[in-house]
């Protein structure tokens, strides 16, 4: 921090681009008291909350349940898994013209843009939960008298949990990190657009709040998610 | 009950050279209710496979195992399994991993608890109820294995190289734990064992079995009598004459092994 404000004000690099953290968070006060673009900044804050959370909880219900299904159907899991394997290396902000094409402009299809990247993440992690229980495991199952959806339901599920939480925390990260791509899709809120508008009109100081709340949020969701892990998926790696 | 009659087992697969490769051959073995059999054989001789399909995991590709003098369709509770890696279900407690058996079988809350309580005791980890297995050391691990699959009450405990991955003297006090509980419980078990001492200490019977295509080389009775708490009985003369017998006929096996890797299947 203190580099940063001796290197900015010694004139190294241009103010016009890089503010100090002092002029930042001076600008910050000002953006909460006045808001931005007539919103204050905490609408901008939940508008991209809600789109990631809706996003990411849809990708969960839905990536789930399939991916626990096709780790059990080898012959969905062989229809399935080159598609996986295409798709996800495309970034998501490609999709985004199309997803406008498709979908127009409104909220649908940005939080759809976040859904359709978390879900590839939770499902591939889905998957390879439920490949990766030992079978040694299933087998005791069986021998227990657990066979078929008694096997699916109190034995793998639970065996695959841990590699699902990780397909959640990677998908909760990444639909955060999308929020700024999906907010292309001509928002009036939120705080990628807050960014991609200030960086429009030069309002440096602006981008800068925008993308230090950005890594604040993303980190406190980060941390939520990893300490719902431990305490859920407590034996994991042990 | 608790009859084991193997007759005629045969299992074969195709490798990955797509060679066809006979892993067991023509096995026919009886386990009455009630006797402890170990089968001990070098390794490949497909004691294993043997167990995998007498727990129902793998199909036979001739013969048959029947249980009562009904055949079987797969796993059930009716053959608990005991496995070299414990396998126990590290998201439930000590006593959650008892109590599941029962639990699939549709035992009510309370005589759950009963039988939990019961195997706890005589596992001798009470005070362990509660604790993951990740909490827990090898031995203890391999004691919450013995209670889970006793606490559903088969008739028929298979047991696969169980104590394998203990050191010797945790193995040799659950050995002694084994027997303390199977005199308990009268239940017909069959042991895989590499250790001719174990299975001599532990069985009324000891299979021999020849190197693949693995067969039933030698049966061998052990006519010490129960109990064998003591130590003693392992220096008993009867113990080491069987114990040189029995060497003798699997040391044979074990020298094909090491020479059979140009031989034709």
């Amino acid at each position: 921090m203190i580099l940063w404000t001796v290197v900015v004000d010694s004139g190294l690099i241009s103010t016009r681009f890089t503010p100090t953290p002092l002029e930042i968070l001076q600008e910050f006060k000002v953006l909460l008291e006045d808001g931005y673009v007539g919103s204050p900044i905490y609408a901008h804050i939940a508008a991209s909350l809600a789109r990631t959370l809706i996003g990411f909880s849809a990708a969960a219900i839905v990536g789930i349940p399939f991916g626990l299904l096709v780790g059990r159907v080898r012959f969905l899991e062989a229809a399935f898994m080159p598609w996986f394997a295409f798709l996800r290396p495309i970034p998501a902000i490609a999709f985004v013209p199309l997803v406008i094409l498709w979908f127009g402009i409104g909220e649908f299809s940005k939080i759809s843009v976040i859904f359709f990247s978390s879900f590839l993440y939770i499902t591939v992690s889905t998957i390879a939960g439920v490949k990766s229980v030992p079978v040694q495991i299933m087998r005791a199952g069986y021998s227990l008298g657990a066979l078929d959806r008694k096997s699916f339901l109190y034995v793998i599920l639970p065996a695959a949990l841990p590699q699902i939480m990780i397909g959640l925390r990677l998908g909760s990260a990444i639909s955060w990190t999308l929020v700024v791509a999906a907010e292309l899709v001509a928002a009036q809120r939120g705080l990628g657009y807050m960014i991609m508008d200030a960086s429009t009109f030069f309002r440096v100081k602006d981008v800068y709040v925008g993308l230090i709340l950005i890594g604040i949020i993303g980190f406190l969701l980060e941390t939520i998610i990893a300490t719902v892990e431990a305490r859920l998926v407590h034996w994991r790696g042990k | 009950m608790g009859n084991i009659e193997i007759s005629g087992l045969t299992h074969q697969y195709v490798d990955t050279n797509g060679q066809l490769i006979t892993a067991i051959d023509n096995v026919s073995l009886s386990v009455s209710q009630g006797r402890f059999t170990s089968i001990v054989g070098p390794s490949g001789c497909g004691k294993t496979t043997l167990l995998n399909i007498v727990a129902g995991f793998i199909p036979a590709s001739r013969g048959a195992v029947l249980i009562n003098g009904k055949g079987i369709s797969g796993p059930g509770p009716d053959r608990g399994v005991v496995f070299q890696s414990y396998a126990l279900f590290d998201w439930l407690t000590v006593r959650e991993n008892i109590e599941f058996g029962p639990r699939m079988a549709g035992v009510g809350a309370v005589e759950r608890s009963e039988r939990a309580d019961r195997f706890l005791g005589m596992i001798g980890l009470r005070q362990f109820e509660h604790r993951y297995p990740y909490e827990l050391s090898g031995g203890m691990k391999q004691r919450v294995a013995i209670a889970r699959a006793l606490a559903n009450e088969p008739e028929i405990l298979l047991m696969d190289e169980p104590f394998a991955s203990l050191d010797a003297q945790t193995r040799e006090l659950m050995q002694e734990e084994l027997l303390k509980i199977w005199e308990a419980t009268g239940k017909t078990v069959l042991f895989i064992t590499h250790s001719i001492d174990e299975a001599i200490y532990l069985s009324s019977d000891v299979a021999v079995m020849s190197f693949r295509p693995g067969r039933l080389k030698q049966m061998f009775n052990v006519s010490l009598p129960y109990p064998r708490a003591e130590y003693s009985i392992r220096t008993d003369r009867r113990f080491l004459e069987l114990k040189v017998a029995i060497h003798e006929s699997v040391r044979e096996e074990i020298a094909k092994q090491s020479g059979t890797s140009d031989e034709a299947a």
